[in-house]
């Protein structure tokens, strides 16, 4: 098991990363003086077909909690306000109170939806992550961000709140759908791009362990990506400047998601073509060298993360253009230096982006 | 009547440096009702009495500007009593400004039966005799009150009653502290006029330029013209969106309803919050700000009287679930408290009563100094004196400040706020919400709390007895409108109850308190039927 220590100033918590850390998540949560009482929430699937949260119950009774199992149906729709209210209620009626601690068993949609409900139910109760999807492990345990959709846009709604213990058991990883565990590493990959030459090069050399779900060689990798992840955020908690470098992929990525619709490519997908794009763009910059997009393009293959189909340049133009109007009015995007190293920067003559935008169609 | 003598008389005495008095409040006070009750209860005569008698009280006074009723000075006693001592001064105004400015209101006595504006008329030509022998005569209609204000100056210049011509500077009158909570300190600042100063307040906080400003239609309907121009005047574009301030409608359903305001003017990291209301307004509207866009600057302007001295500070705000009230919040700091006394002017005077009972709490358990204050100016707070309000409002949030700067979540520290709470929402909710109001509520609350202390011998009687007193100065009740067994019911529902425990917040002297837990509800009962009415 790797544990990792992260220093917010939101909270001071670890990362456990381990293999068939689910049955020993009540010994895990001894020492955080948390009450008796406990709410878990997670999807049906998660307790009933692959049995997982029977065995977090098991555990956590078995430790001396009292807990209160709430299943809500997995996807993006159940990051609503109406969920979150629904929840909120549901767990009050359980009897949960300022003294319990709610804890998320799940993908990135019950993390934030169940950490936007731990961060505000009852003025903020103890929040507990369990990750169960690579995206999640990797991505959203770290960094505080909870929240909820609302019709106008996604995470419109939401709160930074540090979980006061994340455990990342990567033998969930074996019952994800290829998919959806070909999307995660595409932030795995992001992590690697934006920060770490080592870990790049790892992923290169273990390429097929990785997509054969070796459980070593996964916890070493999340492990290392939750420790690039936190070292972001710790340096910008809020967001205000440094985090932006996470973004890295994920300004041409929106508007792959927008142009080719949500659902028809997963984010990870989308990420990669981002990041791909990106580098192009970087490489044209003269901040690149060319030989670093050409192994990021590798890599991303190997992966299977770049679509046969290309969506339209000039139609990923407008939603791009669309989505920083609304932000701030000024193109911004994170940039490669080369493999390892990233940086914003405004892009003010769209001449760059557009080409790079073409390149992707050969 | 509605000519606007209490907000120029408030101003003329900050301005000159005098206290204000209110010859209706004091007898309202005194009374322990309204005039409108006096009037329904014992009849005008009787209430003419009273009047008289308070005129002569005032006018054995110097140093300040006294606010009286629109007929006092028609019985020649009262207006030679105030002419000996003073200068008289007659505001009037024609009948569709009056009406325009008193509303729908059943308050005012001498307007019922029959159409108001008949009556008003009626009333002016009656009045009109001993009106003109004021010493001066100013027709308010159309004029702004500061206009009123500097006229009086110059008169009062002009015929030597004071020695050098003073201007009206209101923001040089408020004052300001910080509250220190390192990233999420902030500045209160506290004063009249600051409603029309919002803009040019806020104008180096870094905020983006589009903002939203989250109100009730009472205090739009009063204030929020004025901060909308101040925030246009200082290059701000807001929305003003309204709703419903009641503690029913502060739920989910209109929270969404707001998001989906916030999302319609597309607000950025950046963009300012300003929450412009009472109580419900600021917890609403400040959670709202706390959870978009995971938090947006949020600019606290309250408007009621515990919403100034009590939940502006601390950064408390929530919503109700159809389980329990305020069970969805956040701790979330503004960037900014506003605080304009004069609001505290428009408010029912039961309700600024109701506010008074949180300056006591706060000074009971925290500061004998501010309480002996109270004590010695009860006349000033009472008819909301401009300097006595700055100066209570001001000591009531430091002290909140510093009890929330030691303790920023609910720890043992900021429990004793709860002082009075544990009964008075008991009280509060043994009555269905439709009796006793928080501020009454909490008023009971405290005399129970500390004749529990005095029972256990950490608090002397004499102390109890300051308590009852005072409360009893500022027309708040102190013993309890339902039976022991009653309350006791519902104490054991309240939220605070921690292992089982029901904890109290005991007055030891005055200006200093501790928690303690309840030994046992025989305790509390006993307490209780010593407090029964």
């Amino acid at each position: 098991m790797s544990t990792l220590r992260v220093n917010l100033k939101g909270g001071t918590y670890d990362v456990f990363v381990g293999s068939d850390l689910l049955r020993r998540t009540g010994e895990m949560i001894r020492g955080l003086g948390l009450g008796r009482r406990l709410g878990l929430v997670t999807h049906a699937a998660l307790a009933e077909t692959y049995g997982y949260a029977p065995l977090v119950v098991a555990s956590l009774r078995a430790a001396g909690h009292d807990v209160g199992l709430v299943t809500v149906p997995p996807g993006e729709e159940s990051k609503s306000l109406d969920r979150a209210a629904s929840l909120c209620r549901e767990l009050v009626r359980l009897g949960l109170d300022r003294g319990s601690a709610l804890l998320a068993l799940g993908g990135g949609v019950i993390g934030d939806l169940t950490g936007f409900v731990a961060a505000t139910l009852f003025r903020g109760i103890a929040f507990l992550n369990l990750p169960t999807t690579l995206l999640a492990q990797v991505d959203s345990s770290v960094g505080g961000k909870t929240g909820v959709n609302l019709p106008e846009g996604k995470n419109l709604v939401g709160t930074f709140y540090q979980p006061r213990l994340v455990v990342a058991d990567v033998l969930t990883l074996q019952t994800l759908p290829a998919r959806e565990f070909r999307s995660g590493l595409a932030e795995v990959v992001k992590h690697a791009m934006i920060a770490d030459v080592e870990l790049f090069r790892t992923l290169e050399e273990d390429a097929e362990r990785i997509l054969a779900r070796d459980a070593a060689v996964l916890q070493a990798i999340i492990a290392r990506n939750c420790a690039i992840k936190a070292k972001v955020v710790e340096a910008d908690e809020r967001e205000a400047g440094v985090r932006a470098v996470l973004n890295f992929g994920h300004t041409v990525g929106h508007a792959v998601e927008a142009a080719v619709g949500y659902g028809r490519v997963t984010h990870g997908e989308a990420v990669a073509y981002g990041m791909l794009a990106a580098a192009r763009l970087s490489v044209r910059r003269g901040l690149c060298p060319a030989a670093d997009a050409g192994r990021l393009e590798a890599l991303l293959r190997r992966f299977e993360l770049l679509p046969d189909a290309h969506p339209e340049p000039e139609l990923l133009e407008t939603y791009i253009v669309r989505d920083k109007k609304a932000r701030n009015g000024v193109l911004q995007f994170v940039l490669t230096l080369g493999i390892g190293g990233a940086t914003l920067a405004p892009v003010s003559d769209r001449t760059d982006l557009r080409e790079a935008l073409h390149g992707m169609q050969a | 009547m509605a000519t606007g003598k209490s907000s120029v008389g408030r101003r003329l005495a900050i301005v000159l440096g005098y206290d204000f008095l209110d010859l209706d409040t004091l007898i309202a006070a005194e009374e322990g009702m309204p005039i409108s009750r006096i009037f329904t209860t014992r009849g005008e005569s009787a209430f003419r009495a009273l009047e008289t008698r308070m005129v002569d009280r005032v006018a054995g006074r110097t140093g300040c500007v006294v606010a009286t009723g629109g007929g006092t000075i028609v019985n020649p006693r009262n207006l030679e009593a105030l002419k000996r001592s003073g200068v008289v001064v007659a505001l009037t105004a024609d009948p569709d400004t009056i009406l325009a400015r008193i509303g729908p209101t059943e308050d005012r006595p001498m307007l019922w039966g029959g159409d108001k504006r008949e009556r008003i008329r009626l009333l002016l030509e009656q009045r009109a005799g001993s009106y003109a022998k004021a010493d001066l005569i100013v027709d308010a209609s159309a004029h702004s009150i500061d206009y009123v204000v500097n006229h009086i100056l110059d008169f009062l210049t002009l015929h030597r009653v004071i020695a050098r011509r003073t201007t009206i500077h209101l923001p040089s009158m408020s004052e300001s502290f910080r509250i220190a909570l390192g990233p999420r300190s902030h500045e209160v600042i506290i004063g009249p006029g600051l409603l029309g100063e919002v803009g040019r307040l806020v104008k180096d906080l870094g905020l983006a330029q589009t903002g939203i400003l989250l109100t009730n239609p009472g205090d739009n309907r009063l204030f929020g013209d004025r901060v909308i121009r101040s925030l246009t005047d200082a290059g701000f574009t807001v929305r003003c969106v309204e709703f419903a301030d009641r503690e029913d409608a502060k739920g989910l359903e209109t929270l969404t309803w707001l998001y989906r305001q916030m999302a319609a003017e597309r607000l950025e990291r950046r963009s300012p919050v300003f929450a412009l209301g009472g109580v419900v307004t600021g917890e609403m509207a400040g959670f709202a700000a706390a959870t978009y866009l995971r938090g947006l600057p949020l600019i606290q302007i309250p408007t009621s009287h515990i919403a100034q001295v009590d939940t502006s500070i601390g950064g408390k705000v929530a919503v109700n679930l159809p389980e329990g009230k305020n069970l969805v919040g956040a701790f979330y700091q503004p960037r900014q408290v506003i605080t304009d006394v004069e609001a505290l002017a428009s408010l029912p005077v039961r309700d600024f009563r109701a506010g008074l009972a949180e300056v006591v709490k706060i000074a009971a358990i925290r500061d004998g100094e501010l309480f002996e204050y109270l004590e010695q100016n009860v006349e000033e707070v009472l008819s909301q004196d401009l300097r006595a309000m700055v100066r209570f409002v001001r000591r009531a949030c430091e002290i909140k400040a510093s009890i929330v700067e030691a303790d920023e979540r609910e720890g043992d520290v900021r429990s004793i706020l709860n002082f009075g709470h544990t009964v008075g929402h008991a009280l509060e909710a043994a009555t269905g919400y439709r009796g006793p109001n928080h501020g009454e509520a909490v008023a009971m609350g405290m005399v129970v709390a500390a004749s529990m202390a005095v029972r256990r011998k950490v608090c002397s009687a004499e102390a109890l007895a300051r308590l009852r007193k005072l409360l009893q100065a500022f027309g708040l009740p102190t013993s309890l409108p339902v039976d022991a067994a009653e309350v006791l019911r519902f104490v054991r529902y309240d939220k605070k109850i921690q292992d089982r425990q029901v904890r109290f917040v005991l007055l030891k002297e005055i200006g200093e308190s501790v928690v303690a837990s309840l030994e046992s509800p025989e305790e509390l009962e006993e307490a209780l039927k010593a407090c029964a009415s």
